[in-house]
């Protein structure tokens, strides 16, 4: 087998961790008091953990769990949990196979009790086993055991035996209950009843083995019995209201976190009267993904997630400040395009390419001019020798850069009604100012600015060649605050790297090329995992697709009416309800990122504003970067993501894009009527929507 | 590299991360593609066609070698066996009769490696005891069949208990072998105990191969875990490479003649062009490849004909 190094990024699921792997990959974010403050742990009020898949809930969960605090602590757990104030209960949702608590010939009400009755004899079970594990043998239990154990007993109406003396024993019994429920729910299709006598009152024991411990056993006093409840999207609807309802109970000392996908929560109903528990009342959010996407140092915490797994595959047993200086040198491990004027260096394969040649972008701008001038649409030119002159003007030989910054001005002119000869001359002396670094060339600079990548981007599609995302900042990006997009990032290119023969993280920086294809499978990865089953997810990636394409068509337009398209805003209380219902699904999927407001130009009302994943960005070769957004009419938003628009979405994305291509942008031809006595038209009457 | 050639280089690269241990890199892959012109009179891409033929390799690495030996005994050898116990115990479940009948039966089984020692038939046995947990006893090399009676000079069996004897092989190609073995060893075998079971194991083997085998062959029963019919054949007109529709850009005609031209250059006989015996195969193995593979991917005589192989063959020299 040839030198096999296992790829250090190729677990990116917490649940395929073991305990110590768990505390061995923890990385806090280097912010305040890191995720400790933003989970309050100690807190009583109850926690909902919301974050898309990968976003990290399972490792910070299960990083707050007793096995984990054991772990933190060493020899001396006992005294860790007091200093730590809290012990975590962690409970998996999809352990308990829940889709069994339904059917079978019973009614839902007698499934409601069973389910109750099992979560309260599962869990008691996971509270005395921690308990046993932090506290078993010590003179403190000895002394207070049978006491305890005889006051729970109490709370449990079941033929006992002998009665139990140990929490060990008494834990036996619940097992035995369980054990016996197993048979009835697993049994009750083939029998057609369920026979189960329910021998615990919903709560007693959940909150009622903390109550007495926190009393009777010194170790537990003033600490807060946390239970983790994960994966709560795995519960159906009445299930969930079962857990809202201990919640909306809870006593102390007891509280919870609960992790779920965004979409995971059904509803907030409970069996207190079917009361909703409310967000500030009940229990507060933690919207995981959203805080580490807009945390200022996410960066950092990506790098250290890196460093750290670097350090973990080498064996090597890395301190903070150790994983930091690795962390700091990681961008250095990535090869970028090498900083040039004008973009040199990136542009220069394009001079070789096309030695004695028309580069690509001419031969458009020529076509462009050769239909403008027939249709009578080019302001100012006659024949073709006003269109070389104008060719000629716009050239700049060395610097490919700035011939795409020159048409794109130029087109904007064109756009503008302005005389093209006129127009042509004038940019090709801002052109020259900007590139002496002399006079005045503001317009020029700004649109350089604002449209470099997209210039860019442009210029690697006109010449075939594979866009590029690289640099580890464009990656960290790319995640979007899901470590785990991060990861997956990594594992790809680390995999394509080694494929190439190269020592990622070891020797030279990671090549480009390996950077792209990574890049580029990570990217079909996730747009793969997050096809969505049945009918609406369908819908939702149908009208992904429909984005991404009206994006590209923004983007590697002539004249794109905003740079770094991969943003929209839109008047939702004007769209279609299953539109808006489609784009919720679509977040919830985190297919698109809700990125704040955008005010409406013309009416000053303030519109939801959203992001397509950047992990998405590779599929239509778009931009990771959000910066200008495009305001979506309801008719476009409901083309875009109401199936029963979506036979409108060509025809409406045409006209958008037809905005920003000439000889037209968007008006109509110029009939006889238009053309003045002088031979130039005055087509330009009609009103602009960009 | 056009849009083709690159997908089938995706492909390639997961093959080599999942299944092919890493053996093959881009930049052994293209050394290897160094051996092909990067163009031809036909328009059509050698190189291109080699990546393709690449892409359709079957490899079995460390891992699945294993695992199939594991197959090998329970499905060729113990399963049949605890079979027959049943069935001559009213089909009893019962493993306190089963057990010890096997366990009997094991006793007087011999396993035998095909061919020298030193080639891979024999090298298997070691993994196959390991992975089965069998004793170190059951297991003998082909001269320890036999003695020689000192007084009358006659041969007789080393241990006339030993009731049953299998041949054991990673591959089998033409067959060959496993008639050779038969008119030299299996004969004798059956002649001195008329009772005796000899059965030959194998871990691959084409259809043609096996009929070879058990048509012209003492063996009592030949046995293959994975059959490769003709559709294994590179170029058969059922080959499971060049299921329709082909990529654009793909031809079985060409493909053949370029693997022909080629394999004429490297083997000495023409008609092993395309593998011992125009095999046509695309399979290899972790510790070998076979020769009833193409050439074009194992050849590595630098001596006779420069040629990198991706997946080389370690020869069986016979000096």
């Amino acid at each position: 087998m040839k030198d096999m190094m296992p790829n250090p990024f190729n677990i990116t699921k917490a649940v395929d961790f073991s305990d110590q792997e768990i505390n061995d990959y923890w990385v806090d974010i280097p912010s305040g008091h890191g995720f400790a403050a933003m989970t309050k742990p100690t807190s009583p009020m109850p926690m909902l953990i919301l974050g898309g898949k990968g976003s990290g809930k399972t490792h910070l969960m299960r990083y707050f769990s007793y096995p984990l605090q054991r772990i933190r602590h060493g020899q001396d757990a006992i005294r860790g949990i007091q200093n730590d104030r809290y012990i975590g209960i962690y409970l998996r949702c999809s352990g308990l196979n829940a889709g069994r608590f339904k059917n079978k010939g019973q009614s839902e009400e007698m499934w409601a009790d069973v389910f109750a009755y099992y979560m309260e004899l599962w869990l008691s079970q996971l509270v005395l086993n921690t308990v046993l594990s932090a506290v078993g043998g010590t003179s403190d239990l000895a002394k207070n055991e049978p006491a305890i154990t005889a006051e729970l007993s109490k709370l449990i109406d079941a033929d006992k035996g002998t009665a139990p003396t140990k929490l060990s024993d008494l834990n036996g019994l619940l097992r035995e209950l369980q054990q016996k429920l197993d048979g009835a729910i697993n049994n009750s299709s083939i029998i057609g009843s369920l026979s189960a006598r329910i021998a615990v009152t919903r709560g007693d024991l959940i909150f009622g083995i903390p109550k007495l411990l926190g009393t009777k056993l010194s170790p537990f006093r003033d600490c807060l019995f946390l239970y983790l409840i994960d994966e709560f999207e795995n519960l159906s609807e009445s299930q969930q209201k079962y857990v809202n309802t201990l919640v909306r109970e809870r006593r102390s000392p007891c509280s919870f976190k609960i992790g779920a996908r965004m979409y995971g929560v059904r509803t907030f109903s409970t069996y207190s009267a079917d009361e909703e528990n409310k967000e500030g009342s009940e229990f507060e959010v933690l919207r995981l993904d959203t805080l580490l996407r807009e945390n200022k140092e996410y960066g950092r915490f990506a790098r250290r997630l890196i460093g750290k797994r670097l350090a973990e595959s080498d064996r090597i047993q890395a301190t903070t400040v150790a994983i930091d200086s690795l962390a700091e040198a990681l961008d250095k491990c990535f090869e970028e395009p090498e900083k040039s004027k004008f973009s040199k260096s990136e542009t220069d394969f394009l001079i070789e390419k096309y030695n004695g040649r028309e580069r690509p972008y001419f031969k458009d701008l020529r076509k462009d001019l050769e239909r403008g001038i027939k249709a009578k649409s080019a302001p100012g030119l006659h024949g073709p020798g006003d269109i070389e002159k104008i060719l000629k003007l716009l050239s700049c030989l060395e610097f490919p850069l700035l011939e795409k910054a020159n048409i794109l001005l130029f087109y904007q002119d064109w756009r503008s009604k302005r005389n093209l000869l006129e127009a042509a001359r004038a940019i090709a002396g801002e052109r020259k100012h900007y590139q002496d670094g002399t006079g005045e060339s503001r317009r020029y600079k700004e649109g350089l600015l604002h449209f470099r990548a997209d210039l860019l981007a442009q210029l690697y599609r006109d010449t075939h060649h594979r866009q590029r995302f690289v640099g580890l900042s464009t990656f960290i990006e790319m995640s979007s605050g899901l470590p785990k997009n991060l990861l997956v990032l990594l594992k790809h290119i680390y995999a394509w790297a080694t494929f190439h023969g190269e020592k990622p993280f070891g020797g030279s920086p990671i090549s480009i090329r390996s950077q792209q294809a990574g890049v580029l499978e990570a990217s079909e990865w996730f747009h793969h995992d997050a096809q969505l089953i049945g009918r609406d997810g369908r819908f939702v990636m149908d009208s992904i697709e429909r984005l991404g394409t009206l994006y590209r068509g923004i983007r590697f337009s002539r004249k794109p009416s905003e740079c770094s398209c991969s943003t929209f805003s839109a008047d939702l209380s004007r769209c279609s309800t299953d539109a808006v219902r489609i784009l919720k699904l679509a977040e919830n999927w985190s297919l698109i990122i809700e990125v704040g407001g955008q005010r409406d130009r013309n009416t000053e009302r303030i519109d939801a504003k959203f992001q397509i994943n950047p992990m998405l960005a590779p599929q239509w070769d778009l931009s990771i970067y959000r910066r200008g957004a495009v305001a979506l009419t309801p008719e476009e938003v409901n083309a875009v993501f109401d199936p029963e628009h979506s036979t409108e979405f060509k025809s409406l994305a045409d006209k958008r894009i037809e905005r920003m291509m000439p000889p037209f942008f968007g008006r109509r031809a110029p009939t006889q009527s238009d053309i003045g006595r002088d031979g130039i038209l005055n087509l330009f009457t009609e009103e602009d929507h960009d | 590299m056009g849009s083709l050639a690159q997908s089938l280089m995706t492909k390639i690269k997961t093959l080599n991360e999942k299944v092919w241990e890493g053996r093959a890199r881009e930049p052994a892959i293209m050394a290897w593609l160094d051996n092909f012109a990067d163009s031809s009179t036909s328009g059509l891409d050698e190189r291109t066609h080699a990546l393709f033929l690449l892409s359709n390799f079957m490899y079995f690495g460390d891992r699945e070698i294993r695992e199939l030996l594991k197959a090998l005994y329970r499905d060729l050898y113990r399963y049949p066996i605890i079979e027959s116990i049943r069935r001559t115990n009213n089909d009893t479940l019962d493993s306190e009769i089963i057990d010890p009948l096997f366990k009997a039966k094991l006793g007087a089984t011999r396993f035998l490696g095909v061919g020298n020692p030193s080639e891979s038939g024999c090298h298997l046995l070691y993994y196959f005891r390991q992975e089965n947990s069998l004793s170190r006893n059951l297991f003998i090399h082909t001269h320890q069949i036999f003695k020689r009676n000192i007084g009358f000079g006659l041969q007789e069996l080393r241990e006339p208990a030993i009731t049953r004897y299998i041949f054991i092989d990673d591959f089998c190609g033409s067959g060959k072998q496993g008639v050779e073995y038969s008119r030299e060893i299996v004969g004798e075998i059956k002649r001195l105990n008329a009772g005796a079971i000899v059965e030959y194991y194998v871990l691959f083997a084409t259809t043609k191969g096996m009929d070879r085998v058990r048509n012209e062959t003492d063996f009592d029963s030949a046995k293959a875990i994975y059959e490769l019919d003709s559709s294994f054949k590179s170029f058969s007109s059922d080959s499971r490479c060049f299921i329709p529709p082909l990529q654009e850009n793909i031809d079985r005609t060409f493909c053949e003649q370029m693997c022909t031209s080629y394999g004429k250059k490297l083997v000495i006989e023409a008609r092993h062009a395309l593998g011992f015996e125009d095999s046509q195969l695309l399979i290899g193995f972790h510790h070998n490849t076979p020769d009833n593979t193409l050439p074009i991917i194992w050849f590595d005589e630098p001596s006779v004909v420069p040629w990198t192989p991706i997946f080389r063959r370690y020869p069986k020299s016979v000096w």
